[in-house]
Parts: C-alpha cells; sequence; structure tokens
C-alpha cells in the first residue's frame, strides 16, 4: 500500500465534479482509496485521520485541491499521476464545448429542443417526481427512468397526465421504443405488428427479442412502470396505452406484460381488452386462467410462451424458440449433469432484470422441491434475509434499490455480480449459476468481457476445490445490438457457459442439470 | 478599436455594492463554470456572475448571457480582469456587462411569525417529507437529526458520511456553547466546523451559515412580531453576535468562494431560494410547498444544499427553543433543559 497527495493550487471545481472524480478515480486498476477535497485544515484533519495525507497534502491551503490516493503498490505512483490529470481534463472538457451541450434544467432542455413532445427524466429519485410535474405541466409526455419515487408520487402524476391527456411511462421505467426510436434500455429490432405495453422493462425486452429472433418487429413498446399495475395505481397507464394501440394502423396483435398484478386492476385490464379489434396477448406472469367470454385474448404464463403465441397469432414459426434446446446445447448440458456433485447441485440465479428473476423464481418453484430463497417477495419463496440459508437454490434481483442506491444498474455496472459469481463459486453447495445478460442500447458495452473473466474464475475455483460448476445464460438480445450477440455468445461460450435466448429455457436447464434430470429440459434426456 | 460584446445585468446582490463601492474596483477570474464565473479583487471580496437562469444570491450578479449558456466557450477565461468603468463592467477586452437596467436584489424581511408551535411541525413535517430524500454525503445526515442536536438529546446517528460523524460531536459543543452562553464553547466548536467536508463549499461552512440564518431568521420574525425582546434581548444578542462574530473569524480557514457567503450568512443574506423557504416555514399564511421549496435549496451542488438545510433545521429548532417558553407544552414537546434555563437566566440578568 502507498499513499500519495496531488496538490491542485487555486483549484475551484464544483462539488458534483469532485465527487464524480473521486467515483471515476476509485474504478482505476490500483487505486484502493480516493478522496478528493479543499485542503482546509479540517479536512487534512478527516484525511489524516483516514490515514490519506502525506506532507504534501499537509501543505495544502483552504483554496487548494487535495487529491488522495491509496494505492495497491508504490509502484503506481508514477503512474497514477497523469491518469487522474486525465480525468481532470475530461470532467473540464465538456464546459468549454458548445456541441456538446447537455441541458441542466427542464428549462434548458425545452429551450434547446423546443418541438420535442416527451422528456426523458432520469435524475435521483428525491427529485422525479417534481421534475415529472414540471413536463406534464409543460405539455410534454414523460418517461421517468428514475426509481425511488414514492408510490403516492406515481398515482398524482399518472391522474395529472391523464388528465391532460400524455402519458407517464414510469417511475423505474426502463424501457420504451417509440416510433421505433429506443428509449432507455432497448434492443435493436425491427419495426413490425406487434404492439407492447409493459409494466416490466427486461420483460419487454425478452419478448421483443425473442420476437425478432423470429423476423418480427414492433410497432410501439410502450413501458408503463412496474407498478402501474398495483391496485392504488389501478393500471393508468396500461389502460393508456391499451387505447393508443388500439388505433394505431400499424398494431396487429397487441401484448401486454406485467408481474401478477392487483386483482382490481387484472380485472380492470382483462376487461379493458376482452373486446378489441385485435388479439391481445396477455402475460402476467405466472397467470395462466382464460377470462371467459373473450375469445381474443390469450393467457400466457411465460414471456416465451407470449411469443410463440403472438408469433403463432401473426402466421409465423416461432420453432426458432419452441425447439427448446439445440444439439450442442443438449451435450453441454448432458456433460455438466454429470459433472456435477448431488451435493453441490444448487442454482445461484444471479438477475439483473427484476422480471426474468421474478418469472425463475415461478418456474423453479414447479420443477424443484429444493427451498428457495429470494429478495424479491414471492409466495413459497424464502427470504433472504436473516434465513438459514443453507440447502437451497437463492435468486437475486440484482437491480433491486438494495444493490442500486448510489451506483448504476446492474444492466450496466457488472462489478456486484462478477464478485457474487467468484464468492459462490467457493460455496460447496453450489453447482449452477444462472445469469441474464441484456444487450441493447443503454446497457454494458461489452458484458461478456466482463462475466467470461468472472465465470473462468468460478470455475477455477470450484475445480481446485474438485467440484463442478455450470453456468447458464440468458442472453437477451438481437443481432442488431451494439454489442454484437454472436461475439457475446461466443465469449461466453468460451467461459464454459450455455447460452441461450430464453429466460424460460435457462431455468429449465438450470434446473436439469441441479437435479441430475435432463428430462425436465423436454428434450434433453 | 476593440469591439466588446455587451450584456444586460439583471440584478445583483449585497455583495456587488460591497465591492462596487470603491469605483476603482479590478478583480480577476478565478474560476470558469459552465453558467458562472468567479471574480476576486485585490482585498479578496469575491463576486459571481452568473447567467440570468441561476437564482439571486448576495455575491451573485445575474447577466442576460446567450443561453444555452457556456461561458467558456463564449471566451470567458481564468485571469481575466473585470474593470469597473462608467456605470458598467469590462471583462478582458471582450465583454461589457451594462448595468444600466439592472436591479438590486434584496433578500426579503421576514416580520410576521406563525406560533412557534406551528413553525415546529412545518420544520417536522418537512423534515418527515424529505427523509427518503436525504443523501447520506457530507453533513445532509444531519437534517433528520437537527431537532434532537438543538435540544441536546442527540445519542448517536448512524450513517456512511466521516464527515457527519466527525461534525456531530462540534455541533453539540456549539449548540451547548450558545444555550448556556460559553464563548469559548461557541468558538471551538465553529473553528472545528469551518472547512469541514467535501465540495468546494465545505458542507461545514453550508452547515453554520444555515444555522446562524435559521437562527437570526426565528428570532427577529418573533421579536418584530412583538416577540418578548426583554425575554430574547440583551443576552441573546450578545450571544449570536459572538457566534457571527465566531463564524467570520474562522472563515479565513476555508475556501475564499466559502468564506464570502459565510460572510453573508453572518448579515443575514443568502440565496434566493433559502430566503423563500424560510419565509414560508414562518409566514402565518403560508400555503407553499415546502417540500417544493426545500428541494429548491438541496439543488445546489451535490450536498452542499442538503447541508445548508441541515443547517437552517438545526438554527430554526434552536431559535424556537430560545424564544417560546411554552414550547414546552407542546405535544411531544421537550423538557426545559439546564442550558435553557441557564440562557433564560443570562438574559434576564
Amino acid at each position: 500500500m502507498s499513499i500519495k497527495n496531488l496538490v491542485l493550487s487555486n483549484h475551484y471545481r464544483d462539488s458534483v465534479m469532485l465527487m464524480r472524480l473521486s467515483q471515476d478515480l476509485e474504478a482505476l486498476a490500483g487505486i484502493v482509496q480516493a478522496t478528493a477535497m479543499m485542503g482546509t485544515e479540517n479536512n487534512k484533519t478527516l484525511m489524516d485521520e483516514a490515514a490519506l495525507l502525506t506532507d504534501d497534502g499537509r501543505a495544502a491551503r483552504p483554496n487548494d485541491l487535495v487529491i488522495a490516493l491509496r494505492l495497491s503498490s508504490r509502484d503506481l505512483e508514477t503512474s497514477v499521476v497523469p491518469r487522474v490529470r486525465e480525468l481532470l481534463e475530461a470532467g473540464a472538457a465538456p464546459e468549454s464545448s458548445q456541441s456538446n451541450f447537455t441541458p441542466r434544467s427542464l428549462d434548458g432542455a425545452v429551450e434547446a429542443t423546443p418541438d420535442a413532445n416527451l422528456a426523458l427524466i432520469s435524475v435521483p429519485g428525491p427529485y422525479a417526481a417534481y421534475e415529472a410535474t414540471n413536463a406534464l405541466d409543460r405539455d410534454l409526455n414523460v418517461l421517468l427512468f428514475s426509481n425511488n419515487v414514492s408510490i403516492e408520487d406515481e398515482v398524482a402524476l399518472k391522474r395529472r397526465a391523464v388528465e391532460r391527456g400524455l402519458f407517464m411511462f414510469g417511475p423505474d421505467c426502463g424501457t420504451a421504443i417509440i416510433n421505433g426510436v429506443p428509449l432507455g434500455f432497448a434492443n435493436h429490432v425491427p419495426r413490425g405488428r406487434v404492439g407492447l405495453v409493459s409494466a416490466s422493462g427486461t420483460g419487454l425486452q425478452q419478448v421483443i427479442c425473442l420476437l425478432a429472433a423470429s423476423g418480427e418487429g414492433v410497432s410501439q413498446a410502450l413501458g408503463v412502470g412496474g407498478r402501474d399495475l398495483d391496485d392504488r395505481v389501478g393500471g393508468a397507464m396500461m389502460l393508456e396505452g391499451i387505447r393508443a394501440l388500439e388505433s394505431d394502423e400499424d398494431t396487429e396483435v397487441m401484448v401486454l406484460i406485467s408481474k401478477p398484478p392487483g386483482e382490481l386492476t387484472r380485472g380492470r385490464i382483462l376487461d379493458e381488452v376482452s373486446n378489441l379489434g385485435m388479439p391481445c396477448v396477455v402475460c402476467f406472469l405466472g397467470v395462466e386462467d382464460q377470462p371467459k367470454g373473450s375469445p381474443g385474448v390469450f393467457m400466457e404464463p411465460t414471456l416465451e410462451r407470449a411469443a410463440t403465441k403472438t408469433l403463432a397469432l401473426l402466421g409465423l414459426d416461432s420453432s426458432d424458440i419452441e425447439s427448446r434446446i439445440v444439439p450442442s446445447v443438449t451435450e453441454q448440458m448432458s456433460k455438466a449433469a454429470k459433472a456435477i456433485n448431488r451435493e453441490s447441485r444448487y442454482i445461484r440465479g444471479l438477475y439483473s432484470g427484476g422480471t426474468l428473476c421474478h418469472e425463475a423464481l415461478l418456474l423453479l418453484r414447479h420443477m424443484d422441491d429444493a427451498d428457495i430463497y429470494s429478495n424479491l417477495d414471492l409466495a413459497g419463496v424464502r427470504s433472504l434475509d436473516g434465513a438459514a440459508l443453507s440447502g437451497g437454490h437463492h435468486l437475486i434481483d440484482l437491480g433491486d434499490d438494495v444493490f442500486t442506491v448510489g451506483r448504476p444498474h446492474p444492466i450496466i455496472d457488472l462489478r456486484e455480480r462478477c464478485q457474487h459469481i467468484v464468492r459462490e463459486a467457493a460455496n460447496p453447495e453450489v453447482g449452477v449459476l444462472l445469469l441474464d445478460v441484456m444487450l441493447g442500447y443503454g446497457a454494458h458495452p461489452d458484458p461478456a468481457s466482463e462475466l467470461a473473466p468472472a465465470l473462468k474464475e468460478a470455475r477455477r475455483i470450484a475445480s481446485r476445490d474438485e467440484r463442478s460448476i455450470a453456468a447458464v445464460v440468458v442472453l437477451c438480445g438481437t443481432r442488431g445490438d451494439p454489442q454484437s450477440f454472436d461475439r457475446q455468445r461466443e465469449e461466453l461460450t468460451g467461459a464454459g457457459a450455455i447460452v441461450v435466448q430464453s429466460n424460460a429455457q435457462a431455468v429449465t436447464i438450470a434446473a436439469a442439470i441441479s437435479r441430475g434430470d435432463l428430462r425436465l429440459a423436454g428434450n434433453g434426456g | 478599436m476593440t469591439l466588446r460584446r455587451a450584456f444586460d445585468v439583471i440584478s445583483y446582490g449585497p455583495g456587488l455594492r460591497e465591492c462596487m463601492s470603491d469605483s476603482s474596483y479590478a478583480g480577476e477570474v478565478v474560476a470558469v463554470f459552465r453558467s458562472s464565473f468567479y471574480v476576486r479583487d485585490s482585498s479578496g471580496g469575491l463576486l459571481c456572475v452568473a447567467s440570468h437562469t441561476l437564482e439571486d444570491g448576495p455575491i451573485m450578479l445575474k447577466v442576460r448571457f446567450p443561453t444555452p449558456c457556456d461561458l467558456a466557450a463564449l471566451g470567458v477565461k481564468v485571469g481575466m480582469a473585470l474593470l469597473w468603468e462608467n456605470g458598467g463592467l469590462l471583462l478582458g477586452n471582450s465583454f461589457r456587462f451594462d448595468m444600466s437596467r439592472s436591479t438590486a436584489w434584496v433578500p426579503p424581511v421576514i416580520k410576521t411569525m406563525a406560533s412557534p408551535r406551528e413553525v415546529s411541525l412545518r420544520l417536522r413535517t418537512l423534515v418527515r417529507r424529505l427523509l427518503e430524500r436525504i443523501p447520506d454525503a457530507g453533513l445532509a445526515p444531519l437534517l433528520p437529526c437537527a431537532e434532537d442536536l438543538a435540544y441536546g438529546s442527540l445519542t448517536g446517528i448512524s450513517c456512511n458520511s466521516e464527515a457527519a460523524i466527525h461534525a456531530v460531536s462540534s455541533v453539540r459543543r456549539l449548540v451547548q456553547g450558545i444555550c448556556e452562553g460559553d464563548r469559548r464553547e461557541i468558538d471551538v466548536a465553529i473553528g472545528r466546523i469551518v472547512g469541514l467536508g467535501p465540495g468546494l463549499t465545505p458542507s461545514g461552512d453550508d452547515v453554520l451559515g444555515g444555522a446562524i440564518l435559521g437562527m437570526n431568521a426565528v428570532i427577529d420574525a418573533y421579536v418584530s412580531e412583538g416577540g418578548n425582546e426583554k425575554i430574547v434581548g440583551a443576552g441573546w444578542r450578545e450571544i449570536v453576535s459572538f457566534t457571527t462574530q465566531s463564524i467570520v473569524r474562522h472563515a479565513s480557514g476555508t475556501t475564499d468562494i466559502s468564506a464570502a457567503l459565510l460572510r453573508h450568512a453572518a448579515k443575514g443574506v443568502a440565496s434566493a431560494p433559502v430566503h423563500r423557504l424560510l419565509l414560508h416555514l414562518l409566514h402565518p399564511g403560508c400555503t407553499a410547498d415546502l417540500v417544493e421549496g426545500a428541494l429548491a435549496v438541496a439543488d445546489a451542488g451535490h450536498t452542499s444544499g442538503w447541508d445548508m438545510l441541515a443547517g437552517l433545521a438545526l438554527g430554526m429548532h434552536l431559535g424556537l427553543r430560545i424564544i417560546d417558553e411554552e414550547y414546552t407544552g407542546l405535544a411531544g414537546g421537550r423538557p426545559v433543559r439546564s442550558g435553557q434555563r441557564r440562557l433564560l437566566e443570562l438574559e434576564t440578568r
């Protein structure tokens, strides 16, 4: 370990920049801890108490900026300084570049783009309702990416939007494709005949990617936020979305996606779609009961089945999805099932998509009688908090607020997941890792580059302990996505993972390997 | 001949009047941000020349720059000279700021006050509604504890901010010093808070600025309303004056920008959103959305605004504790503590 202080004399940077600088520095290899503070006596005392102060820092004056670094090795002292200066300059660059103008307020954004009719708001939760209200009051539709917004605020915002004839997508709306424009986390899919309204971002991505794999595209994909179908919100925006798609000339089949809705809201939504002028596929995860007197409504319990039903309604071949498991995967699965010990058979599902995790829990609950633990709340699933955690499958939604406070979503930032993978590999009970990898706009630019080394390390750890660990990955993306679908699959497969496109298939394969019963996977026996 | 781009000055704060009292004013640009730049004069005085889209404040000179505003792209650079000439300001060789249509911004004076009970309830409600939004950084974690801190009943603080953990004992000493009239305690505590924490205006300064503003606002409004000047009179004025002077004395221990803002806070002047929030919290007929007002204050820097809110809440509770003998009758109110009694004794001596 080594401590290095950089003192920048009379150096004024705004507070937000100083905070970001500390974070960016801590992300650099070899920097264990970083702080950037003005050189006041009290701050020097703070840094001294944290053993972060050197003589250079001690000599700083109140108007000097002190950047204090704890390095993993003294050898890094020379190389790290130019990098710090680069980051400082990078932080300054946008301030002097007119072409990179980024509005800092809604007023500025409206002034810069007076013809805009939608505001995409992604600010910390505390400010989100305020900004969204302002946007609605300016007659802008809103896509609210922010989470940590109270349900009371959500209800008020959606009521306001309905009164003004506007859409209020979100809060916590991660995905939408409107008039062919992807917003938030979205995949590159062709324009097509399917209109979707979804209270689940990753659920929406899963369905449109499966449709795209069979050549079908999207007319509109409207994300309404994960709580829209809570009875307190009453499906306010899903109802608006249904009405909008019903009159959309490009839409031939409508698809609705959500985790199980509130009872009242479910009834209201199904009433709304019972007499549409087009077929409607409804995937309220786990709900299969067909509503009476609604021949055009098709309830499908999984995302994969929603996609295959939609393709069938459009007269398209869905065999690419329905073929279940290709021979190469069957071979991998068979080998993996033989290699793992029965004592170390349990699954660790490390999901970035909450809906995919929820779907996995529902499927696994039916396939295996082992205890299942999760941070998601679902009947028959035990809580991960404070429970006796041995002897069961664990499925974690790493996109949960607990994991995302102060750090980016796991679709963007894979560090937490990579740490989990390596940690779980050392657990003698664990035999199968189950992951989702979300591709598309807004997602990590090259997730396999981080996950593949972690998966290889997991295999090395298990092998060292004379065990075997399998990895099953649902790769949710399309060949048009910026990350290159084929290269991602290749790298993950190269790291020993079994890679499929459907979450339901991935869960089935993971369960089959875990139980050593390949019949679970249909044609796998 | 040099052609200068001319921009209209819209408004200016009291800081400009002080700087410009000398007709030979000359300053130098020391920092340039996208929508504002800071100028320091030879005596260390600071001005913030800013886009008209920003809020008024004590050292602000608001100029109608083109929007979207990008001052670096416009050609404003560190080291440029700002000079006073013929009723206007010249920046380097390129810009002239025309003062002829400008107005002086003056913060509102609060002359009426809701009952101490009502003000206290508003503060509690506001803090409760902000709870989930308060960042765990800087001294913002003191905001939920402000009332307990003001009554000396805080047992501990749970947060990840080292600065906040570090500051709690000093804030306690400051409160105790004020309530017991112990000048040494006040001075030591302020010395340990000034310049503490992250940011260009370190969090400790924002808390102190907020505290002195909040405390003064409550007392002044109370006395304007006909409150018992005898009780809160001489003794209180003496202590608050000492506290204010101590802050001014210690201001040299922080950044120039922060020191300038602290000195103005000591005179009762802060940014416009702070004064709006104080007005809404104190005015008897307030129907404004307090959360909206507080978020406007919070929207400064990374945690500066939240630090200021923590200070405001602390200062206002402290002011309420001092003025209202009947305060102990409040539902959920606090017993009169020895420090409070001693303050009252001090003031009636």
